[in-house]
C-alpha cells in the first residue's frame, strides 16, 4: 500500500510519552525492519484540547523522538509541525511541495 | 463477543506491524484469545509474541503469506479461532475474503462481503451515492463531437480535467483552464488515449486545482443503524499517500460537519452498510464536497477518531460483527480536542 522502506536494524529508539502522546508501533530498539512490507513503522498521535495546543505537544513530541540505525521521515515531520502554514491550517494537497520550495538553498 | 447473535471467542488478526498490535489489544481488554500469523520474516515481530498463539503462513514476500488465502484459513482452522480481523492493507478489502471466511464458518470483522464489492466498486459506489444525494463531482459521458464537449463543458464550468475512459495514470489527462483551450485539448487527448489505449474515448470531469481530502468516519451494525465519529482531514500527502492526518479539519464548523456526516449517515443507511467505513471527499475552494471514493474497512489513521471521539473503534467493530447493536447514538457521540497524527516510516530522508 506504500513504499518499499528503508530496511535494517533499528539501533535506538526512544517514543515519546506524556499526557495527550500515543504511540501505536510494533518496532522496537534491535527491531530488524523487513524490506517485503511497507514502510510504516509507527504513528505518533497527539491531543489538544485546541488544534493549537495539539501542535504544541506534537512539536514537544517530536523532540523526544529518537530513531537510529535507519532512515525515517521524522525530520519531514518536525518541519511540517514547525511550519506557518501548518500552524494556520492553510492545506491542501500540494502542501508537501510549498514546503520543498520554500526550502532555503 | 457473547452479546451478539454471531458470537465468537478467538480472533485470528491476518496483518502485521502496528495495526496487528492494535487489534490484539482490542481483543485482549475485551476477553477474546487471539491467533496471529506472520511471514517467515516476521518471527521476531511483536505480535508473534503477544498473541495467544502464533501460526507461520509462509515465506516473506506478502503473495506468499499475508496475502495467501488458504493458508490463512487453514490456520485458523488449527487453532480453532471463528473470526478474522484483517486489519487495512492485505486482505482487508477482499470481498471474495470476506466471503469465504463466513462460508468457513469464520465471523469476517468487517463489512459483510457483497456490501464491500459494491462500495470497492467505484462506479457503482458512485451511483449509490448519487441516489442518496452525496455530491460527486461533476462529469460528462463520453463525448464524441465538439458539440457535446461545448455542452458539457458549459455545465461543468472551469477549470476541467479530459480523461480517457480507458485510462489511468495520467496518459490522456489533459486540465483544460478556460474555453479557449478545450478543442485542442480533446483532440489531443483523444489521439494519446488512441494511442495510449486504442480506444479514443474521453469524458470530462470539474477539476479542483488545489483540494482538501476531507473524510467521514462512519460506523454501522446489523440491525439498519448507522453513525457518523466525524471527519479526519488528510490533506498533507506525497503521491497519494497520506503522512499527517488530524480531526476534526479546520474548515469544518459545526454545521458542516453535521451535514456531511449527516450524507454519509443517510448514504450508508440506504445500502445497510454495517462495522467500520471511510468515505473520502474533495473539498474546493468554495467549501464544496465531493465524494470520491469509500474504503470499506478501518484505516491507518482511525487513531485520531478515537482520540477525539472517546470510541475505540477496533472493539466497536468486533462488537457489531458479533451482531450486537451500536452502543451510541448520533447524539451521544460528542467530539472533544484535536488530534493529529504523524506516519512515521522507515525510509530515507
Amino acid at each position: 500500500m506504500t513504499f518499499a522502506p528503508s530496511p535494517g536494524r533499528i539501533t535506538a529508539l526512544h517514543w515519546p510519552g506524556g499526557y495527550g502522546v500515543r504511540v501505536d508501533t510494533a518496532a522496537y530498539a534491535q527491531y530488524v525492519v523487513p524490506p517485503h512490507y511497507d514502510s510504516l513503522i509507527a504513528k505518533l498521535v497527539v491531543w489538544g484540547a485546541t488544534r493549537d495546543e495539539a501542535i504544541r505537544r506534537l512539536r514537544r513530541a517530536l523532540g523526544e523522538l529518537v530513531i537510529e540505525g535507519i532512515g525515517s521521515n521524522v525530520g519531514l515531520f518536525r518541519e511540517i509541525a514547525a511550519s506557518d502554514d501548518f500552524a494556520a491550517a492553510r492545506l491542501d494537497t500540494h502542501f508537501l511541495e510549498r514546503l520543498a520550495q520554500a526550502r532555503p538553498g | 463477543m457473547t452479546a451478539g447473535s454471531r458470537s465468537f471467542s478467538k480472533v485470528l488478526i491476518a496483518n502485521r506491524g502496528e495495526i496487528a498490535l492494535r487489534i490484539l489489544r482490542a481483543c485482549r481488554e475485551l476477553g477474546l484469545r487471539t491467533v496471529a500469523v506472520y511471514s517467515q520474516a516476521d518471527a521476531e515481530a511483536l505480535h508473534v509474541r503477544f498473541a495467544d498463539q502464533a501460526v507461520c503462513i509462509g515465506p516473506p514476500p506478502a503473495r506468499d503469506s499475508y496475502l495467501n488465502i488458504p493458508a490463512i484459513i487453514s490456520a485458523a482452522e488449527i487453532t480453532g479461532a471463528d473470526a478474522v480481523h484483517p486489519g487495512y492493507g492485505f486482505l482487508a478489502e477482499n470481498a471474495e475474503f470476506a466471503a469465504l471466511c463466513e462460508r468457513c464458518g469464520l465471523v469476517f470483522i468487517g463489512p459483510s462481503a457483497p456490501l464491500m464489492a459494491l462500495m470497492g466498486d467505484k462506479v457503482r459506489a458512485r451511483e449509490a451515492m448519487v441516489r442518496a444525494g452525496v455530491p460527486v463531482l461533476p462529469g460528462s459521458g463520453v463525448l464524441a463531437t465538439e458539440d457535446e464537449l461545448r455542452r458539457a463543458a458549459g455545465d461543468i464550468g472551469y477549470p476541467l480535467i479530459i480523461k480517457a475512459c480507458a485510462g489511468g495514470g495520467g496518459r490522456g489527462m489533459k486540465i483544460v483552464r478556460d474555453e479557449g483551450a478545450l478543442v485542442t485539448a480533446w483532440s489531443m487527448a483523444r489521439t494519446e488515449a488512441q494511442a495510449g489505449f486504442g480506444n479514443p474515448d474521453v469524458y470530462v470531469e470539474r477539476f479542483i486545482s488545489a483540494p482538501r481530502h476531507i473524510e467521514i468516519q462512519v460506523m454501522g451494525d446489523r440491525h439498519g443503524q448507522v453513525v457518523h465519529l466525524g471527519e479526519r482531514e488528510c490533506s498533507i500527502q506525497r503521491r497519494h499517500q497520506k503522512l499527517v492526518e488530524e480531526a476534526p479539519s479546520a474548515v469544518l464548523d459545526a454545521a458542516a460537519r453535521e451535514q456531511l456526516g449527516g450524507l454519509a449517515v443517510r448514504a450508508c443507511t440506504a445500502v445497510g452498510y454495517d462495522n467500520a467505513g471511510t468515505l473520502e471527499f474533495l473539498r474546493d475552494e468554495s467549501g464544496q464536497c465531493y465524494f470520491m471514493e469509500m474504503n470499506t474497512r478501518l484505516q491507518v489513521e482511525h487513531t485520531v477518531t478515537e482520540l477525539v471521539s472517546g470510541v475505540d473503534m477496533v472493539q466497536a467493530q468486533l462488537a457489531v460483527a458479533a451482531g450486537e447493536r451500536l452502543a451510541w447514538r448520533q447524539e451521544q457521540l460528542q467530539l472533544r480536542g484535536h488530534a493529529i497524527e504523524c506516519r512515521i516510516n522507515a525510509e530515507d530522508p
